[in-house]
């Protein structure tokens, strides 16, 4: 190969055929190193902000206000507009004030995530579910952003455009957009304040409800070491979807819960297995926005499919898991 | 009909065609009739092992019940014995009828839908193949006795976007503003629930 190589016209057409190639593979690359700027951006900088968030028509406004340091992160997002209504996440720990006569306060507590870093290996190689490239440059909230394009290869996973700060990658505007690159949602800062002082006092509840709590039962993530064998269920995912984890929980009502956590390494679901009673519950797709719920009940356990994903996902997932449960049944 | 076919349709059934394929299988169904035997069947087939079966006995009940409660003329012994049984056995077919009626009509509106102009696709939309089982998404809603359903859910996405290590407010947001909406849109979710059949 190095002797053919070493010929000037075979050397030529090498390169004219491979030219391209590795031009992809350089702007998938690039996009790697925005990508982890992002990530990073988002998670480690301190920020005040004005968000819009624009959907079907309606616009919604929030405020964001985010600190980290050495105790962890902690950040306030609450409405503007509308009825009162904010999430807090304060190191492990996610709180959600639902909005109505009787409040209720969602609670969840995860000792760190239990999805992996994002294995690039998959996410720029030829069984990516995406096909992710470099755009141009644009104005937002007065600063100039780079585009990062991420186009899904199949209708079972959302793709997004992301515009990202020039100097330190931190998101400004994003657009999650469907396979046939229809805009879904768009996010936007207005105004946003990077590195500002955040005080204590503007990280604090300003809403109460009643209690529900989810508590994770694991003392530690298993990331990496999910034995299948002892997996409560099995089924067929979509293509390029793997298991990375598995954990248990435990509701308010003291009942336990099984978690398993599926990631293409962008789009993630979960499945969440619990025991229910002998009724059959028909499957039913919900959605909040871009996260879809699917529900079903049969073989005496609940299985609940939810992800930022579309709502074929969801299904695909369910029915799976409806038949597996039938087929255990008649074994 | 061959197996390949079969299992082109098996395949169309759990949505495991390409648009491609689905359209061209859709296509051959609307004109062969025998394939179009064998769909509904594998629709009939498939809706008992689907739960419909709990509909389906409701109705030959009810059917059989309104056979056996109908005003009679005077009839012989061998009618009488008879009479039960053959109520049971139309009742049953009315019931069958229905399920391939309904499934028949679904794939006529399919075909029509599928051979209309290419419009383009949405993820969050079910394909035209699971339209006779799937019911379109709905948002997420609770009524008043749905509340403990209505804090499981948000519980889980909560703990979901945690586990995900979900990229700061791109996913958070989403979830404060469409709580918001489900208070705006409550009672309009019915229960689902269906009791097993002994």
């Amino acid at each position: 190969m190095t002797r053919l190589l070493a010929h000037p016209l075979l050397m030529a057409a090498a390169l004219v055929l491979f030219a391209p190639l590795s031009r992809s593979a350089q702007a998938e690359d690039s996009v790697q190193v925005w990508l982890d700027r992002m990530s990073r951006a988002v998670e480690t900088l301190d920020y005040r902000g004005t968000l819009v968030q624009v959907r079907e028509g309606q616009l919604n406004t929030f405020g964001i206000i985010h600190r980290a340091d050495d105790s962890g992160v902690r950040e306030r997002i609450y409405a503007v507009d509308g009825s009162p209504r904010e999430i807090l996440r304060d190191g492990d720990s996610v709180r959600c004030v639902l909005p109505g006569d009787e409040p209720v306060m969602l609670e969840s507590q995860l000792p760190g995530r239990l999805l992996p870093a994002l294995p690039v290996n998959r996410l720029l190689g030829p069984e990516s579910g995406y096909v992710m490239s470099l755009g141009g440059r644009e104005r937002v909230a007065d600063m100039m952003a780079r585009i990062v394009h991420i186009q899904p290869r199949d209708a079972y996973r959302y793709g997004s455009r992301l515009w990202l700060e020039e100097r330190t990658g931190m998101l400004l505007r994003y657009a999650l957009i469907d396979h046939d690159g229809r805009q879904l949602q768009q996010l936007s800062f207005t105004s946003l304040e990077l590195g500002a002082m955040i005080s204590d006092a503007e990280l604090r509840p300003q809403l109460v409800g009643k209690a529900f709590e989810l508590a994770d039962l694991d003392a530690r993530p298993r990331a990496g070491r999910v034995s299948h064998r002892s997996l409560p269920v099995h089924p067929r995912v979509p293509r390029g979807f793997r298991l990375v984890n598995a954990g248990q929980g435990q509701g308010s009502e003291g009942a336990r819960f099984d978690h398993l956590l599926f990631s293409d390494g962008l789009s993630s679901f979960s499945i969440y297995v619990e025991p229910a009673d002998s009724r059959v519950v028909a499957g039913r797709v919900e959605a909040m926005g871009p996260v879809h719920v699917y529900s079903t009940q049969d073989g005496g356990q609940l299985f609940t499919v939810v992800g930022e994903v579309p709502a074929a996902t969801v299904e695909y997932v369910g029915r799976q898991l409806e038949q597996s449960g039938r087929a255990s049944e008649r074994n | 009909m061959n197996e390949s076919s079969r299992e082109n349709l098996s395949c169309l059934m759990d949505g495991e065609l390409d648009r491609k394929g689905r359209k061209f299988l859709l296509r051959r169904l609307a004109a062969d009739a025998d394939m179009k035997g064998c769909w509904n069947r594998m629709h009939t087939v498939r809706a008992c092992l689907h739960q419909e079966r709990l509909a389906t006995a409701d109705l030959v009940s009810r059917v059989a019940d309104a056979l056996e409660g109908e005003a009679s003329p005077r009839r012989s012994l061998a009618n009488r014995l008879v009479r039960p049984v053959a109520g049971g056995a139309i009742a049953a077919s009315v019931a069958v009828m229905a399920i391939v009626g309904i499934n028949a009509s679904m794939l006529e509106q399919q075909t029509a839908s599928s051979s209309s102009a290419e419009e383009p696709g949405f993820v969050s939309r079910s394909t035209s193949l699971d339209e006779p089982f799937t019911q379109s998404a709905v948002p997420v809603s609770y009524s008043e006795d749905r509340r403990a359903q209505r804090q499981r859910i948000g519980g889980y996405v909560l703990r979901h976007n945690q586990a995900a290590g979900s990229t700061g407010f791109v996913s958070w947001v989403p979830i404060v503003t469409e709580m918001n909406e489900q208070d705006e849109r409550l009672q309009s979710a019915g229960s689902e629930t269906t009791p097993r059949q002994p």
